[in-house]
């Protein structure tokens, strides 16, 4: 640490011995901004001189220097989750200061939903960008008492979803697939727990969450929509706690502390759900059912020297739902129960190099694994079906600030892709066939640079080029269709097949990125947008939610990559010293080669995903505005977002057309959606937090006639997502009671009471057409979560 | 009385667990009603066992319980084969077409195709569909097991009844299950004496007399695609429910029906069974095998199968289990007898011994 620094003083002394040539009475207070409770380095903290309205940002070690003339100033710093602090200063030298900054915990102001910097939304160049801290997150009013990031993102402009428990969230008219989930940088390809209720990230642990769905920098890529960058928080370093807590649906515990003090810290917590006693108590045709799921986060970090920072990032998660019966399988197999079992493994090393205040130099080796598998016991009938991604990934990133107006940003990144489609293995004394698909192997290369030009002070512009590719490799064994029919089984002309390690196939291109912000006046600003991103691997499916075994699949020969292209416009206002915000984004995206299925397809077990799957054109557009009160007693946001998404498949041949070549809603097409939220804080220790949502349903397919054949009446269904159902809205309460942190007491403990769905209004989730003579009606509305909803949480820290 | 009889809901069972933990509800809705023209609809089939073979001619209707499926009369309908066989076949009903008892006969290895020229004069041709021979069934047997009657605590007896087959080795076949049940009858009529007081006397039968009971709705198709060449087993076939502890009869049907037919039963029982949920495979036209030969873009719906038949016979034990069984429909004979009452011939009753019946 004494190292750094003398190094950074000398660096220092160097730039102001260069300012000085040029104007002999600059000087500059450099220091570190730590946490006034665990003396943790805050990255990211915002110094602002007031005098001046220059700005600076500290780096990831929370160091930071000041460069100005001689005079005094008045120095603000803020940050996430910290009281703002002012700093006067008397600069007439060389200036060591280490600033400490509280949490903000006791403070009864809170931001809501996006604690960033008061005034971020109106200066930062990135459009469309959302971060929430852990802290926001934990206000807003939980299912079932479980703390839950990908729902609270729901509240968000912009992000919807198909259905309540429906796995996956979808950006701006992409699906669930097109939004790229990291995990402290490690990808996850499926964020949900239990078929999609609850996200697989465990809020202990999550530091804050960051939702890209405008501008996404030119550093993340490969999915066509949105990049969820989940942060994990590093472990105390200074002292050991432990913490917990008890809930309806999972039971949580975390330790964390130092193992070398200020050089070797460890996090670790577990969270694991017993539901099973519940089936217990259902009728007997559930008592066979399971449910079950558990996660676990690790972090060690290792800090040698402030100059390098090595952290190791493990987390498991595995989820097992097993079903009475064949139902969902999807396998033509007679079966008693089903299982379903699911499991991500990710494994993140991360070597960060800070090699002088204007260079960091960010290293990782990223394993990221996901598995499937769905069995049947019965001896006869025995199998067992796997399916799984391994994503391997190296990648590097070099940041350049040569000064106050410029940082540059320049990386590498190779995936290594391993697919296994499904395989399916039986079982000992079992008459099913094997089966095991073509493994799938590509790598994703990809290169950026980027700059951050403050232009003058009114104007900043974000401009970044990446080029991605993949290169699909052997072993392979690739059709030729013939070229006057659709693609089909029947319709192959001749294969080829290529050795392992052959490159058979190459994709790729530019992926250009540009943020421009210009600031109008005070508290005002207007900003724009343009991003092209490319993606390379997508999760078939023909339901309109995905399950989780359902197949992935990497672009080759004959299924393109989607490529998106969006532009993006928006204007932001703050008033009344950063109290209220008001924002209105519109955006107009254009989707290439998007993704659909086939009437009929049957996809689990195709050799070749051609034969099922059709491409065409998506198109999307919408608005979305925002209204945010940050300080008070009340606080809290309203959103609004009408937003239309449409897909076009069309062919010359009609099997590979989707509603006769005519555009159609996407199944995720949610015209209009509301979301607001209140929070009143009127002591420390208590809090109450108000959530009402609204949206448009989501589109059906009705039967526009029936045929009676063998004595049943089967509808005829014409045309895909045509209708809707029902407009969803809902109500959430919920209260929090913490100790009074004012007293200093060692162990700290919270309750949280909510209820989901206050006024139990019966949400359709789907609508099932049936006809019964002695039925008034010609369908059924099935509701879940059809009542209001209370639990009771218990949170404690030691 | 019609047994219904499906394979179990695609996402019926995860619908009901949310119903349970999530404390879910099902509620009538009514949709806005669409309208199509109605379109040709086509059911029947040559099989390889003696005729006469049936088909019927309908019509689309809403799908709504106020909409009505018309039937299609006066169409002239000709089935042949590719031997230069042909049948123009007779409307025995309104709707309902049959060739004669001793007429065409299905044969493995021959295509069938059907014709219709309905009253409009309008064109119709199926594929020629292949008719092949089903292989045996090899074991069929039946297994108690005590249900519980979903929403109560009580609980249910019965059988399943499953079947083993043995695939041949060839891949690409494609199975139907059907089955008939003979109940036989001791009572041909009902006298109702007052209808107010629902006072009423039974009739016996002149002869022995079965009530047959079918399969209507049998949506119960399954392929060799992943056990070619090996034993297809516990293939559920139906419940046998618990309303006497005399055995009961059961003629267990193997059809072996074509890709295409199995396709079309298999999305029609998809469509039936959908709940629309988001993990239910988004609904899609059922395409048959019947064309407009004039324009193809024409919807016809239905299906025209030239299917193989293998029978057997199961008598499932119904004495060894505890309890009576639910009280049944009482009969009363007056003393001293009154007249008999033929048994009438009728696709629900029959004096004809069945094929295996033990007295």
């Amino acid at each position: 640490m004494r190292l750094l620094y003398v190094l950074s003083v000398l660096a220092c002394l160097l730039t102001e011995a260069v300012a000085q040539q040029k104007n002999a009475i600059a000087y500059s207070a450099t220091g570190y901004v730590r946490d006034a409770k665990t003396g943790k380095p805050i990255q990211g903290v915002n110094i602002v001189v007031i005098n001046v309205s220059k700005g600076y940002v500290t780096a990831k070690d929370g160091f930071y220097v000041v460069t100005m003339p001689a005079g005094n100033y008045v120095l603000k710093f803020t940050h996430v989750g910290y009281r703002p602090r002012y700093d006067t200063i008397s600069l007439q030298k060389l200036l060591f200061r280490e600033v400490f900054m509280e949490d903000d915990a006791k403070d009864l102001e809170e931001v809501v939903v996006t604690s960033e910097t008061p005034d971020r939304n109106v200066r930062k160049v990135e459009i469309g960008v959302s971060q929430l801290s852990i802290r926001s997150i934990r206000r807003i009013p939980p299912l079932m008492g479980e703390v839950d990031v990908v729902r609270s993102l729901l509240l968000l402009p912009g992000v919807t979803t198909v259905g309540e428990g429906a796995p996956g969230f979808n950006v701006r008219g992409g699906s669930a697939d097109q939004n790229l989930v990291l995990f402290d940088d490690a990808p996850v390809f499926n964020s949900s727990h239990l078929m999609g209720f609850f996200s697989v990230f465990n809020p202990d642990v999550v530091r804050d969450v960051t939702l890209n769905r405008g501008g996404v920098a030119a550093g993340y890529g490969g999915r066509a929509s949105s990049v969820l960058d989940v942060k994990i928080k590093e472990p105390d370093a200074e002292k050991w706690s432990l913490n917990g807590g008890i809930g309806l649906i999972s039971n949580r515990l975390g330790v964390e502390g130092p193992i070398i003090k200020k050089k070797l810290s460890f996090l670790a917590a577990a969270r694991a759900s017993f539901n099973d006693f519940l089936f217990k108590l259902a009728p007997a045709n559930l008592r066979g059912t399971k449910a079950n799921f558990y996660d676990l986060t690790t972090k060690i970090k290792f800090q040698p020297s402030e100059q390098h920072t090595i952290t190791l990032t493990g987390y498991v998660s595995t989820d097992v739902f097993k079903l009475a019966s064949d139902s969902l399988s999807g396998q033509e197999i007679n079966a008693s129960s089903t299982q379903f079992d699911y499991q991500t493994t990710n494994g993140v090393l991360r070597w960060n190099y800070f090699i002088g205040r204007q260079l960091n130099l960010a290293t990782s080796v990223i394993l990221s694994r996901y598995r499937a598998n769905l069995s049947s016991p019965d001896s006869a009938n025995a199998f067992d079906l796997r399916s799984g991604i391994w994503h391997r990934q190296i990648k590097t990133d070099l940041t350049y600030t040569p000064g106050d107006n410029h940082q540059w940003q320049a990386g590498l990144s190779a995936i290594d892709y391993l697919v296994q489609p499904n395989t399916r293995t039986p079982g000992p004394f079992s008459n099913v066939l094997p089966v095991d698909l073509a493994r799938e192997q590509a790598y994703e290369l990809a290169a950026y640079v980027q700059d951050e030009w403050k232009v003058n002070t009114a104007v900043s512009v974000l401009v970044g080029l990446r080029y991605s590719a993949l290169l699909n490799r052997g072993p392979a064994t690739v059709r030729t269709y013939l070229e006057n029919g659709p693609r089909e089984d029947e319709t192959v002309s001749s294969t080829q097949t290529y050795e392992a390690g052959t490159v058979y196939h190459r994709s790729g291109g530019l992926e250009p990125r540009l943020s421009l912000r210009w600031s109008v006046g005070e508290g005002r600003s207007i900003k724009a947008g343009y991003s092209r991103l490319r993606q390379y691997i997508q999760q078939v499916t023909n339901t309109t939610a995905a399950l989780p075994t359902s197949r992935w699949h990497l672009s080759d020969v004959y299924t393109k990559p989607q490529i998106a292209d969006q532009w993006s416009l928006g204007y932001f206002r703050n008033t009344a010293d950063n109290a209220i915000e008001a924002s209105g984004e519109i955006y107009y995206k254009r989707i290439a080669n998007a993704i659909d299925y086939r009437d009929g397809a049957e996809l689990q077990l195709a050799e070749a995903v051609e034969t099922q799957i059709v491409q065409g054109r998506g198109e999307a557009y919408g608005f979305e505005a925002l209204l945010r009160k940050n300080k008070g007693r009340w606080t809290g946001f309203t959103a609004y977002t009408f937003a239309r998404t449409f897909l076009t498949m069309d062919s010359p041949f009609p099997v590979e057309r989707v509603n006769s070549g005519r555009a159609y809603p996407a199944n995720y097409d949610k015209p209009h959606t509301l979301n607001a939220l209140a929070t009143y804080r009127p002591t420390a220790w208590f809090s109450l937090s108000l959530n009402f949502t609204y949206s448009t349903g989501r589109p059906i397919t009705q039967p526009y006639a029936r045929a009676r054949i063998n004595g049943v009446y089967v509808p005829i269904y014409v045309d895909r997502n045509q209708q809707r159902i029902p407009d969803y809205h809902r109500l959430d309460f919920s209260m929090t009671f913490e100790q009074n942190p004012l007293k200093k007491k060692r162990n700290q403990s919270s309750w949280v009471f909510s209820i989901y769905n206050v006024y139990a209004r019966k949400n359709a989730y789907s609508i099932f057409y049936r006809l019964n003579p002695r039925s008034f009606s010609d369908a059924y509305k099935l509701s879940i979560f059809a009542t209001a909803f209370p639990s009771l949480t218990y949170n404690f820290r030691f | 009385m019609r047994t219904r009889f499906t394979r179990p809901k695609r996402s019926g069972q995860l619908v009901s667990i949310w119903l349970f933990l999530l404390a879910g509800c099902v509620t009538e809705y009514q949709p806005e009603t669409l309208s199509l023209p109605p379109g040709l609809v086509v059911e029947g089939q040559v099989t390889d066992q003696p005729g006469p073979y049936t088909v019927r001619l309908t019509r689309t209707g809403d799908y709504s319980n106020q909409g009505f499926n018309l039937l299609e009369q006066g169409a002239t309908l000709t089935i042949e084969d590719n031997a230069g066989n042909r049948e123009t076949l007779t409307e025995v009903a309104g709707g309902t077409y049959q060739t004669k008892a001793n007429g065409l006969r299905g044969l493995a290895g021959r295509r069938y195709k059907l014709t219709i020229l309905t009253k409009a004069g309008k064109r119709y041709e199926s594929d020629a569909e292949l008719l092949t021979s089903a292989p045996p069934i090899l074991k069929a047997y039946a297994e108690y097991r005590n249900e519980a009657i979903a929403g109560t605590a009580n609980r249910r007896q019965g059988w399943d009844v499953y079947i083993d087959t043995q695939d041949p080795e060839t891949s690409g076949n494609f199975y139907r299950w059907d089955w008939v049940h003979y109940e036989p009858v001791s009572a041909c009529a009902r006298v109702v004496e007052n209808p107010r007081t629902n006072a009423y006397h039974d009739l016996y039968c002149c002869t022995f007399c079965w009530d047959i009971e079918r399969c209507y709705n049998c949506l119960n198709v399954n392929s060799d695609a992943s056990i070619n060449g090996k034993v297809l087993s516990r293939q559920l076939i139906t419940r046998v429910p618990f309303t006497s502890t005399q055995p009961y009869y059961l003629e267990i049907e193997q059809q072996a029906i074509s890709q295409g037919a199995y396709t079309f039963w298999k999305s029609v029982r998809g469509l039936v069974n959908n709940t629309g949920g988001l993990f239910d495979p988004a609904p899609a036209m059922v395409q048959g095998n019947i064309r407009n030969t004039a324009d193809a873009a024409e919807p016809v719906f239905g299906y025209f199968g030239a299917t193989g038949i293998s029978v057997v016979p199961l008598r499932v034990n119904r004495s060894d289990v505890q309890g009576a069984p639910p009280a049944q429909p009482q009969l009363l004979f007056r003393s001293p007898p009154d007249p008999c009452f033929p048994c009438e011939n009728s696709p629900y009753r029959t004096s004809v011994t069945p094929r295996w019946w033990v007295f």
